[in-house]
């Protein structure tokens, strides 16, 4: 990976919030080829999910990893060239530990892990994560980070904080 | 009052229409009766054994808990109106209550919360009340999603807006999302027909009078300007206004005061204007039958809303809306439109607009009461387009139709995603832009013949 990604996840406390709506914090890392670091985090007041889009817009995200998000919300951060991963849950350091292998598909919510081939359950097209150009991006994304070991995420994060 | 011991328990649960769930003292769900699986799309095998923010996706769940709240004071909650965001992207509003279980012991093992899907209530409150929002302005064309981009914004601004659009555009359907999304919201928000009265009436509707301003004027009437105060003003067909009014409105955008007929002194306007317009502000200006000061004044923020023509992707779902809301205002079970209909209704001009198709599908409801909207269920009006029944009989037709039959089946097929119709078809969203404009500007030439 030559360019520098800001990836943005939208926490509840230590954990990403089940809704993006709810978040009362983005956390911003820095991926690049050295590995994932923090760069910074914004308080969310406003529950409003326009202010929540320009503000990920303002600080130059590129990619966005949240749990539950609604489909505007959702067409607008892609629209807007946001490489969005959304339906995805866990810890922070766990989702950042996913990220970088470039297994977060092991971390779909409940009802999005079905999502490929036989998405039999009303819905299930559309919590695949990463529709249209976030997918694309976020592939990209993974695969380059995935070249880099867990070890340097831990270490970066830990100094990091 | 106990529950008998030899009745089937969970029977019971599965039978009732509201969604029940259970969690242990971790939040993890124990049981998922088969309506929470229905209202939240996510199968009771998935959910169990998985945290209950991580499926049930509510507003409350992210530190406002209901069920943690119970249990922690051991309390109940009742009816409280809450959404889930669905794995299909929808917000649901529900309404949930909540209680703590006990064992044998009274101490308490975990929650049970139960919930009610409102999504048809609330369609009936809002065509009832006509309380419409920015959520309910269906479409994820690419036309509709550039006004979406700044309609906040521009909502909470103080602007005066003009909306221009043909016949059926919505028109007040946005002017009521920007008054909702207002700060004003709180406020009234009155709509008035400037094409709809006569002018000496408007002035009086639009100003209100003062007692002894005419003969019949026994006492006050407050105008729409003063019902609106603190509220928006929503003045439809603008282009129709008479030039006296245009003075007055000028006026009021200038320096925000009116004065009522009959009066002697200028009365403030605290109304916010959305204007709106079919016709072409500017060709009326160059023609000088509407002033340019009061087109300017009125130009603050334009917003023109696309023809449905040019946004035929959004045509399924607006189709799927519409059922949805003729099925619960009319109490009938329609499933939704043959695949004849749909391709009918995707290659159809649609002069009318959104109008045009709501009411097509009132028509049909009339003739259909359940089961598939069929082809002899639609009126005659949007029979004649030959072209567009050889499509959808799926015979024949030109190189050029056949891809245009193939795209339109394939946008149905994947509920107007065009991200998910490029990806069936194996093509880019830029190339599926031009196929739609070539089939539109082909069904023109067709219904031109």
């Amino acid at each position: 990976m030559n360019e520098k990604q800001l990836v943005c996840l939208a926490c509840y406390e230590d954990r990403l919030a089940s809704v993006f709506d709810n978040a009362d914090e983005f956390r911003f890392y820095q991926v690049d080829e050295d590995g994932i670091c923090p760069a910074g985090h914004l308080s969310l007041p406003s529950k409003d999910p326009m202010d929540r889009t320009s503000a990920i817009l303002a600080c130059g995200v590129t990619t966005l990893v949240c749990g539950a998000l609604c489909g505007r919300t959702e067409r607008q951060l892609v629209n807007a060239g946001i490489a969005v991963r959304p339906w995805v849950r866990g810890g922070v350091e766990e989702v950042l530990d996913a990220f970088v292998r470039g297994s977060i598909e092991s971390l779909a919510m409940p009802g999005c892990r079905a999502a490929r081939g036989d998405a039999t359950w009303p819905g299930m097209g559309r919590c695949r994560s990463g529709n249209g150009l976030g997918r694309r991006r976020g592939a990209g994304l993974q695969g380059a980070a995935g070249c880099r070991a867990g070890g340097v995420l831990k270490k970066k994060m830990n100094g990091g904080n | 009052m106990s529950f008998p011991k030899d009745l089937p328990f969970e029977d019971v649960l599965a039978s009732i229409a509201d969604g029940v769930f259970t969690v242990d003292t971790d939040w993890n769900i124990t049981y998922f009766n088969e309506a929470a699986e229905r209202i939240t799309g996510i199968p009771a095998e998935e959910a169990l054994g998985q945290k209950c923010w991580d499926v049930f996706h509510s507003s409350l769940c992210d530190g406002s808990c209901a069920l943690r709240e119970c249990v922690a004071n051991s309390g109940v909650i009742s009816c409280k109106s809450i959404f889930i965001v669905r794995p299909d992207g929808q917000k649901v509003p529900v309404s949930i209550s909540a209680a703590p279980l006990r064992n044998a012991d009274g101490e308490i093992v975990g929650g049970v919360e139960t919930f009610r899907d409102l999504t048809e209530l609330q369609l009936m409150r809002r065509k009832v009340e006509e309380h419409y929002s920015f959520e309910d302005i269906v479409g994820r064309s690419e036309a509709l999603d550039k006004i979406f981009r700044i309609l906040p914004q521009v909502s909470r601004s103080e602007a005066t807006v003009l909306l221009l659009g043909e016949s059926g555009t919505g028109k007040e359907l946005f002017a009521r999302a920007v008054h909702n999304l207002s700060t004003r919201r709180e406020g009234p928000f009155v709509a008035v027909n400037c094409g709809a009265l006569p002018d000496t009436l408007l002035e009086s509707e639009l100003f209100g009078y003062k007692a002894g301003a005419f003969t019949d004027a026994k006492g006050d009437k407050p105008g729409r300007f003063e019902l609106a105060a603190g509220g928006t003003i929503f003045l439809d067909e603008i282009g129709d206004l008479p030039a006296k009014l245009q003075v007055k409105l000028l006026r009021v955008l200038q320096e925000k005061v009116y004065e009522p007929l009959g009066g002697v002194k200028p009365v403030p306007c605290d109304a916010r204007i959305i204007a709106a317009t079919n016709r072409d502000l500017e060709t009326l200006v160059a023609e000088g039958t509407f002033r340019q000061d009061l087109y300017y004044r009125l130009n603050v923020v334009t917003l023109r809303l696309p023809p449905l023509r040019e946004r035929r992707e959004d045509i399924p779902l607006l189709v799927n809306h519409f059922i949805r809301e003729y099925n619960t205002l009319q109490d009938k079970n329609v499933q939704g439109v043959s695949e004849d209909v749909m391709a009918l209704l995707l290659r159809h001009d649609f002069p009318g607009n959104v109008r045009e198709l709501e009411n097509i599908l009132e028509f049909a409801f009339i003739l259909c009461s359940n089961g598939f909207i069929q082809l002899e269920h639609l009126p005659d009006s949007i029979r004649p387009l030959k072209s567009a029944d050889v499509l959808a009989e799926g015979v024949g037709g030109t190189l050029e139709e056949i891809k245009c039959r193939a795209v339109l089946q394939a946008l149905e097929r994947n509920e107007g995603r065009k991200m998910a119709t490029c990806r069936e078809l194996g093509i880019s969203k830029d190339t599926l832009r031009r196929m739609l404009q070539r089939c539109a500007e082909t069904g023109a030439e067709t219904g031109a013949e």
